[in-house]
């Protein structure tokens, strides 16, 4: 019994001792909570976070390998566009006259940054423009982006052109109102000669403080023109030859930018200057050039018998374009204009005192003014003048055009548009298209859906 | 009643009458950036030139990622306020960069909070939210200030 109660005293004992620790260990460690801060914990959290977020990325790290990432980095994006044209008078492009649906374009892009200055991407483009492009699936663009600084890049491979304001995106429906830019401009029929560029570039941003800033990109390269695109096309549109061939020697480009301190103002600046662009092939049955027969016996004809060599080469073209666009909320005012000057030499043709067709001038000229306003996220409507002239011989080739249009945005990447042209004058358009003679005024509808992603 | 009472008085209304215009013509939105990005302020057309792609770089040659939420009213005032452009525009504006290969538009967010949270997670990163929103900034975030 004693030991029994010894034994239970000496318990006892234990569990007081037992009690007395425990509440000195409890009491310890809450004093030792109490001393801890609110920031110190928030900071022991961040800190713990921060290593969870470091083992993620090294998880993720040894998970995929670097082409993987790479991989996983391409942005892919990409735009199907489909019109219908309806003409009255002019088959405009396609046999427009009957109504026609020969009018698409589809992009798709695949683009990457492979560090922080370095870029690579790629743009597959096909059209169907009447009987140009008949969707043959062309690169667009492919070039490698070096950015050194902000005001310092440089790009190679094949680049987009630009020129005056929209160049760089006229394929790109979804980046305005109308359907047609004004052709003035942006003559759809020698898109090949002014879209992209083979060769190299420099480019870059330079701060002007409160002046604004400059951008400003130069070129310099060749390009590949299709013998069915729109300027082997506008060559063959005497009916006298054939083109087999096109090519240009080097095309240099220079555009600059300046965003001035207006808010939305900027005005443009691009010369493009294409060194012998030369068309060859051979001459067609019955072809003649100036109302003179081609395979005629001179001073009746040229005498080049049918299926004769044949070219016709323009010479230190020069295009200038000035321009200038305000954007104020969702009003955009804008208008450029251009020139170009080249020499143009068909065939060596020289008939002494009769006449000669080696070195004669080509001139031609052309400007628009234009706005657009977006009266909210669904609608939005535009309209412009445009004229294409030459300066020298007015009568001749003296183009005008009124265009009003309409936006509809059904969704942020599915866009419709309808637009309305009247068009006075022949420029724009091919005899080819219109064998029975140019009827003096156009009259175009337009329809156009594009989705885009 | 004294001249300089009456002074008083119409100073104090005019005082009333400009307040709601003054705290009308606070910005609601504030540009925000991770807390080690080694800058404090930019100018207003700094802002402008980061959010078109235009300057890149923050002084320590880190690289900027700025982001932006997708649509709200704040998006719409931090684009008029700063970039001078409507929503409409700025999405054209980098579709143009998508489809000239020029660039890559900025990651988007459906919501003040999940832009908070990438911007304090990610190193570089530059955002803008309503100043509500602000108020539960952790101390990953930094407020920059803007010079007109």
């Amino acid at each position: 019994m004693s030991q029994k109660y010894t034994g239970d005293k000496m318990n006892s004992s234990q569990s007081i001792k037992k009690w007395i620790s425990c509440s000195l260990v409890l009491f310890l460690l809450t004093g030792s909570l109490k001393a801890v801060t609110r920031e110190e914990l928030i900071k022991r959290v961040d800190k713990q976070q921060e290593e969870i977020d470091q083992l993620k990325e090294e998880l993720s790290l040894m998970d995929s390998s670097e082409s993987d990432d790479i991989l996983k980095s391409i942005d892919i994006h990409g735009f199907i566009s489909q019109g219908y044209l309806k003409s009255w008078n002019n088959n405009f492009i396609a046999d427009s006259v009957d109504g026609s649906f020969e009018y698409n374009e589809i992009g798709i892009n695949f683009s990457t940054n492979l560090d922080d200055n370095l870029r690579a991407g790629l743009q597959l483009f096909s059209r169907d423009y009447g009987d140009i492009g008949n969707n043959d699936i062309e690169i667009d663009w492919a070039y490698i982006d070096y950015r050194m600084e902000d005001w310092l890049g440089f790009r190679a491979g094949k680049i987009k052109q630009p020129k005056g304001l929209y160049n760089e995106t006229r394929d790109i429906d979804l980046l305005r109102t109308s359907v047609f830019l004004p052709s003035s401009l942006y003559d759809e029929s020698l898109r090949d000669l002014f879209i992209s560029i083979q060769g190299v570039g420099a480019y870059g941003n330079i701060p002007l403080d409160e002046w604004g800033d400059i951008s400003y990109q130069y070129q310099y390269g060749s390009n590949d023109f299709e013998e069915d695109g729109g300027s082997a096309r506008n060559f063959e549109d005497s009916g006298a030859y054939d083109v087999e061939d096109l090519d240009a020697d080097y095309i240099y480009v220079q555009h600059i930018v300046w965003n001035t301190p207006i808010e939305g103002l900027r005005f443009v600046g691009t010369i493009t200057k294409i060194q012998d662009f030369r068309g060859t092939g051979s001459t067609l049955p019955g072809g003649m050039i100036q109302g003179v027969p081609l395979s005629g016996t001179p001073p009746l004809g040229f005498g080049l018998p049918d299926g004769s060599p044949f070219f016709i080469e323009l010479t230190n073209v020069t295009n200038y374009v000035g321009a200038v666009e305000w954007s104020h909320g969702n009003l955009v005012l804008m208008a450029e204009y251009t020139e170009a000057r080249a020499r143009l030499n068909v065939n060596d043709i020289v008939i002494p005192g009769v006449i000669d067709l080696s070195n004669s001038l080509f001139h031609v000229a052309g400007w628009y003014a234009g706005g657009s306003y977006r009266f909210n996220e669904f609608f939005e409507m535009g309209a412009y003048y445009s004229n294409a002239f030459n300066p020298d011989d007015k009568d001749n080739l003296d183009t005008e055009t009124v265009s009003l249009a309409a936006r509809f945005d059904i969704t942020e990447n599915w866009i419709f548009k309808v637009e309305g042209q009247w068009r006075q004058g022949k420029h724009g358009m091919f005899a080819l298209d219109n064998p029975d003679g140019f009827k003096e005024d156009t009259f175009l509808l337009v329809f156009k859906t594009t989705v885009s992603f | 009643m004294s001249k300089n009472k009456i002074i008083r008085w119409i100073l104090l209304s005019c005082m009333l009458i400009q307040l709601p215009y003054a705290l009308a013509n606070e910005s609601k939105t504030v540009v925000i950036a991770h807390a080690e990005n080694k800058a404090e302020k930019f100018s207003k057309d700094e802002i402008k030139k980061i959010f078109l792609g235009k300057r890149t770089k923050w002084d320590d040659d880190r690289k900027i990622i700025f982001v932006t939420l997708s649509t709200g009213p704040i998006h719409k005032e931090f684009l008029k306020t700063y970039v001078g452009k409507t929503p409409a525009q700025y999405n054209k504006y980098w579709k143009k960069q998508i489809f000239t290969g020029k660039g890559k538009p900025p990651k988007s967010f459906k919501t003040e909070k999940q832009l908070l949270d990438y911007v304090s997670k990610t190193k570089g990163a530059l955002g803008y939210i309503s100043r509500k929103t602000l108020s539960n900034k952790s101390n990953k975030i930094q407020i920059i200030k803007i010079e007109q």
